[in-house]
């Protein structure tokens, strides 16, 4: 179970762990949407496909970051036919969640081969026009329409719902009866098709069951009544044999053709297709070698600036006759090599090593102005992202027991976010933990003081109930 | 007695590659959770 306000994994508890927020009733709703995905998946094991639909859309209502749920809808399209469908659910799920090997799995099936994908698209658009020509009245082009999209994709089930009614229009009512049962066989409480074939049955008067069943003789005598003065011929089944050379011509005739064909048609346009794709592999590649120099060439800039700004502070502080204003930042030199260090280590995209020199510094004892600019600059840049980051390690050894590192690492992130609460909080527990009863109340009193409203602060209070009765403070 | 126009009329076009992704983008994705979210929410700014 995942926390709605902050994405962070639920434990038993009632609150989240890492931002304090009561979720108690989200995880009512959690147990809702996972009891319809368990009806869903039983009902797809038994190939109730059109049950599972309806469970699967619930579970999927109550919880869209189902991905469990989503993945098997986009897995029972794919079995029905309906591939776009199929890989939107595919799509959303991966959106929700990143790190997702069924969908993934699922999508490379589908997206295997570029033809692959486009050959499904094919079938789909055969049935959307073998739909207009029914919806036209011309059920024969349908029918051969349907005929070849059936043969493609054997279990695309409306594909096999539409073909079944245009049958059942015709009143061929044998050849919409077994494709029927192809629907009923992919899904077996289809309703449409249950229903088309209550209707066969009453038009027709004929049991489905018994008409679909195969002849337990298997002989090939004509089920017809028989009366006592009728004479019952049975119909050999046995022929003699007999070589018969022209078809072997024939067949032999055919696969030279097909493979001339197939050398003079197709090979040239394979070898046409795998030329355009390299080239526009090619073409891309070039891009991305710009888009790359481009960024290269814009870090080499910052980096001469910054450098420049560097060696004209190191000059200031190795000059001996700097001028009296300056003399102070000789004094501390250890405040600027830190900033030139975090500076550097943020054009090499080393953000931790960047944050950690960083909250080195002491902005109060930076003179320069153009320093503090770049403190300020470099602050609003890393501090937001890596101070949760820092909370995760600090909350990591909280969860060890290992208090005294814990608490060093929740003096970073507040140096880096002093309203990050569930440090403020962690930072109390810690020295509660360590029996440091007065350090605990003071950063309990600061969550309850100055910010009353948040989670955090209900927690703080309950602690401070806690260390009163056990008598650790007044 | 099945009526042919009318069974025909619940069919409707498959969706094709090239609507996926307007099919992705449309796809209503509000959720109880959402909602039951933003009623906590109201509840604690009131």
């Amino acid at each position: 179970m995942i926390c709605p306000y902050c994405g962070s994994r639920l434990s038993k508890r009632d609150r989240c762990d890492r931002c304090g927020e009561d979720v108690s009733k989200f995880k009512k709703l959690y147990m809702a949407a996972n009891k319809y995905y368990n009806n869903g998946l039983m009902k797809a094991k038994i190939r109730d496909l059109s049950g599972a639909i309806v469970d699967l859309k619930n579970a999927l209502k109550i919880d869209k970051k189902h991905t469990d749920a989503r993945n098997l809808l986009g897995l029972i399209y794919l079995e029905m036919g309906e591939t776009v469908s199929a890989l939107s659910e595919f799509v959303i799920s991966k959106h929700f969640q990143p790190e997702n090997p069924v969908a993934d799995y699922y999508m490379n099936l589908v997206q295997e081969t570029p033809t692959k994908l486009d050959s499904l698209n094919q079938i789909v658009k055969r049935y959307n026009g073998a739909l207009a020509y029914a919806k036209q009245g011309s059920d024969d082009l349908a029918i051969i329409q349907l005929k070849k999209v059936i043969s493609m994709n054997p279990h695309y089930v409306q594909a096999l719902l539409l073909l079944a009614l245009l049958y059942i229009h015709a009143e061929d009512y044998d050849r919409a009866r077994k494709v029927i049962s192809k629907v009923l066989k992919v899904d077996v409480t289809n309703t449409s098709a249950l229903e088309y074939l209550d209707y066969i049955k009453l038009t027709t008067g004929v049991d489905t069951k018994t008409a679909s069943a195969p002849s337990s003789s298997g002989s090939a005598i004509a089920k017809t009544s028989v009366k006592e003065n009728d004479v019952i011929t049975p119909i050999s089944a046995y022929s003699e044999e007999r070589p018969n050379v022209i078809a072997w011509v024939n067949l032999v005739i055919g696969i030279i053709v097909g493979a001339a064909f197939i050398l003079v048609a197709l090979v040239p346009g394979i070898k046409k297709n795998a030329v355009s794709e390299q080239r526009t592999e090619i073409v891309a590649l070039g891009e991305k070698i710009q888009k790359l120099e481009a960024e290269v060439a814009e870090k080499d800039n910052e980096y001469a600036s910054l450098k420049q700004d560097y060696d004209e502070a190191k000059y200031k502080l190795d000059n001996p006759e700097v001028p009296e204003e300056d003399q102070q930042v000789q004094e501390e030199p250890s405040q600027y090599e830190s900033l030139m260090q975090a500076a550097s280590y943020f054009l090499m995209d080393k953000k931790d090593k960047a944050s950690d020199r960083l909250i080195e510094v002491d902005t109060e004892k930076l003179e320069l102005p153009e320093a503090v600019t770049l403190y300020n600059k470099l602050a609003s840049e890393l501090f937001a992202e890596q101070a949760d980051k820092v909370y995760d390690e600090g909350h990591k050894l909280y969860s060890d027991g290992k208090y005294e590192e814990a608490l060093e690492v929740f003096a970073k992130v507040l140096k880096m976010n002093p309203e990050q609460l569930s440090a403020i909080y962690f930072t109390g527990r810690a020295y509660h933990r360590l029996e440091k009863y007065d350090m605990a109340v003071e950063y309990y009193n600061k969550l309850i003081n100055e910010y009353p409203d948040s989670g955090r602060a209900g927690e703080a209070k309950e602690r401070m109930a806690e260390l009163k009765a056990d008598g650790k403070i007044d | 007695m099945l009526d042919f126009e009318k069974e025909l009329e619940k069919f409707k076009p498959s969706l094709e590659v090239d609507q996926a992704e307007e099919a992705i983008y449309h796809n209503d994705l509000s959720d109880v959770t959402d909602i039951v979210k933003d009623l906590v929410e109201e509840i604690k700014n009131k």
